[in-house]
C-alpha cells in the first residue's frame, strides 16, 4: 500500500506542486490508488461540512472545551448581507461599551417590559426588555423561530409604520433563543412599543408585514 | 465503560455476511436492553441523549420541540428495544433512524404557521426538503458522534484541521507537537474513522 501520508497531504492540499502532479500521474496509472483517494476523499468532504455545532458536540465529549480562536472563514459566509448585519452587530457593541464606559458608577433607573407574540406568530415567542433610562436595552428573547439565511430580525421602536427607528438587526440561532444588549437610537418614551420584525434579506430596510414579538415602552 | 469502551481494542468490524460483527460492549449493551435493565437505557440516554438533542435542535431549529422529540426517541427506544440488533446496525445509527422519522412527523404537524406570502414560500419549500435535510444532518451527527469515540488526540487533531482549518504545519506549530507526530495522527484518526463508518453501514 502506497504511503498513506502522501495520500492525505493530498487531499488536505498540503503536497508542493511537483509532488502533487507526481501523486496524480500515479493515480492515473493505479486505478486502486484511485479508489482509496476518492473514498477518503469523501470523508474529508464529511469532516469539512460538519458544523460547528457538531464539533462542539464532539469536543465536549472528549472534555474540549479550550477556548479557540474563531474559525477561520474559509467557507465564504461573509456576504455582503452578513457584513452589513456584522457590522450593525459591532457598532452596537461598540456603542454599549461607548455607554458603559461614559455611564461612570451612577446607576440609571431600569424598567422591564414583556413582549408578547403578535397574532399570527408562534404563541410561545416571548422576550422581556429591560430599558435602561433611554440609553439602552437588554433584550432577552425565547422560543422565536430560527432565522434562516434570508431572513434576520429587526428590533424597532415604534408607534406606528410611519412613526419607528429602528434598533439593531440580529439573527436566532436553532435554539430560539437570543441575548442582546443594545443601545437605543431615540429616547423609548417618544414611541408606544418595542417591536419585533421578520425581515427577509435584500428586501429593503422598511418594517415588514410580519411583526412578531410586541410589547409596550 | 459499557457504551464507550475505546474504539482501538473494540471496534466493531462487518463480516463476510454483510452483517456488523458488534464489538464486545455493544452485544454487552444489546442484550441488557432486551432484558429491560433500565439501568442501561439511562447509560445510553446518558450516551446519546446530546446527540440526539444536536441533531433534532439542528433539524426542528427550535429547542424545545427537539427536547420534546428526544424524549419521544428515548421512550421509543425503550419501547422498542426487543428489536434492536446490533448485528444491523450500531445503536447510534439506530436512534438516529428513529429520530429522523420522530422529528420529520413532528416538521409535518406543525406547519403551517402565519407568515407573509414570501415566507410562507420559503417555509413551504423548508418543509418539502424536510427529508433530504433530515438525512443530511443525520449523517452529520452521526459523524460527530464517531469523532467521540477516537483518541481524544487523534479527535483534536481532525477538530484542528477541519473545524478551525489549520494546516498540518500550522497545527504542529500551535500544539508544539512535531509535524511528523501531527500526520501520523491524522493518518490514523481518518483511517480509524474510515473504519468506524464502513463498520456502522
Amino acid at each position: 500500500m502506497r504511503d498513506q501520508g502522501e495520500m492525505i497531504d493530498y487531499l488536505l492540499g498540503e503536497l508542493d506542486e511537483l509532488d502533487r502532479v507526481r501523486f496524480e500521474r500515479s493515480m492515473q496509472e493505479d486505478a486502486g490508488l484511485r479508489a482509496e483517494v476518492d473514498g477518503m476523499r469523501q470523508l474529508v468532504g464529511r469532516l469539512d461540512g460538519l458544523s460547528t455545532e457538531a464539533w462542539d458536540y464532539a469536543g465536549a465529549h472528549h472534555g474540549q472545551r479550550e477556548p479557540e480562536p474563531a474559525r477561520r472563514q474559509r467557507r465564504t459566509w461573509l456576504t455582503p448581507r452578513r457584513a452589513g448585519l456584522a457590522f450593525a452587530g459591532a457598532a452596537a457593541l461598540a456603542a454599549v461599551l461607548l455607554v458603559l464606559l461614559t455611564a461612570g458608577s451612577s446607576r440609571t433607573p431600569s424598567k422591564t417590559v414583556v413582549l408578547g407574540a403578535v397574532p399570527g406568530a408562534p404563541s410561545r415567542s416571548r422576550a422581556t426588555a429591560t430599558i435602561t433610562g433611554s440609553e439602552r436595552v437588554q433584550l432577552n428573547i425565547e422560543h422565536l423561530t430560527p432565522t434562516d439565511e434570508r431572513h434576520y430580525y429587526e428590533l424597532w421602536l415604534m408607534t406606528d409604520t410611519t412613526h419607528l427607528v429602528p434598533v439593531a438587526s440580529f439573527r436566532v440561532n436553532p435554539s430560539g433563543a437570543a441575548r442582546l444588549s443594545l443601545p437605543l437610537p431615540a429616547s423609548p418614551a417618544a414611541y408606544r412599543y418595542l417591536n419585533v420584525s421578520l425581515q427577509r434579506a435584500g428586501a429593503g430596510s422598511a418594517i415588514s408585514s410580519l411583526s412578531v414579538l410586541r410589547g409596550p415602552t | 465503560m459499557l457504551l464507550m469502551a475505546p474504539a482501538s481494542d473494540l471496534t466493531p468490524g462487518r463480516g463476510q455476511d454483510g452483517r456488523r460483527s458488534p464489538s464486545r460492549s455493544e452485544r454487552r449493551m444489546a442484550a441488557s436492553l432486551a432484558r429491560g435493565e433500565e439501568s442501561t437505557i439511562r447509560e445510553i440516554e446518558r450516551e446519546y441523549r446530546p446527540m440526539l438533542l444536536g441533531y433534532l435542535t439542528a433539524l426542528l431549529r427550535d429547542g424545545a420541540a427537539a427536547e420534546d422529540v428526544t424524549q419521544q426517541v428515548m421512550l421509543e427506544v425503550w419501547q422498542r428495544r426487543a428489536s434492536f440488533d446490533p448485528g444491523r446496525s450500531s445503536m447510534s445509527s439506530w436512534m438516529m433512524m428513529i429520530a429522523r422519522s420522530r422529528a420529520i412527523d413532528h416538521a409535518r404537524r406543525r406547519r403551517p404557521e402565519p407568515h407573509e406570502p414570501a415566507v410562507t414560500a420559503a417555509l413551504a419549500d423548508r418543509a418539502d426538503a424536510e427529508p433530504d435535510r433530515a438525512d443530511e444532518l443525520a449523517e452529520q451527527w452521526r459523524m460527530a458522534h464517531l469523532l467521540t469515540l477516537l483518541p481524544r488526540d487523534e479527535a483534536e487533531i481532525l477538530r484542528m484541521r477541519f473545524h478551525r482549518d489549520l494546516s498540518q504545519s500550522e497545527i504542529a506549530r500551535a500544539t508544539g507537537i512535531p509535524l511528523g507526530t501531527v500526520k501520523m495522527r491524522m493518518v490514523s484518526a481518518l483511517s480509524r474513522l474510515r473504519e468506524l463508518i464502513e463498520s456502522e453501514g
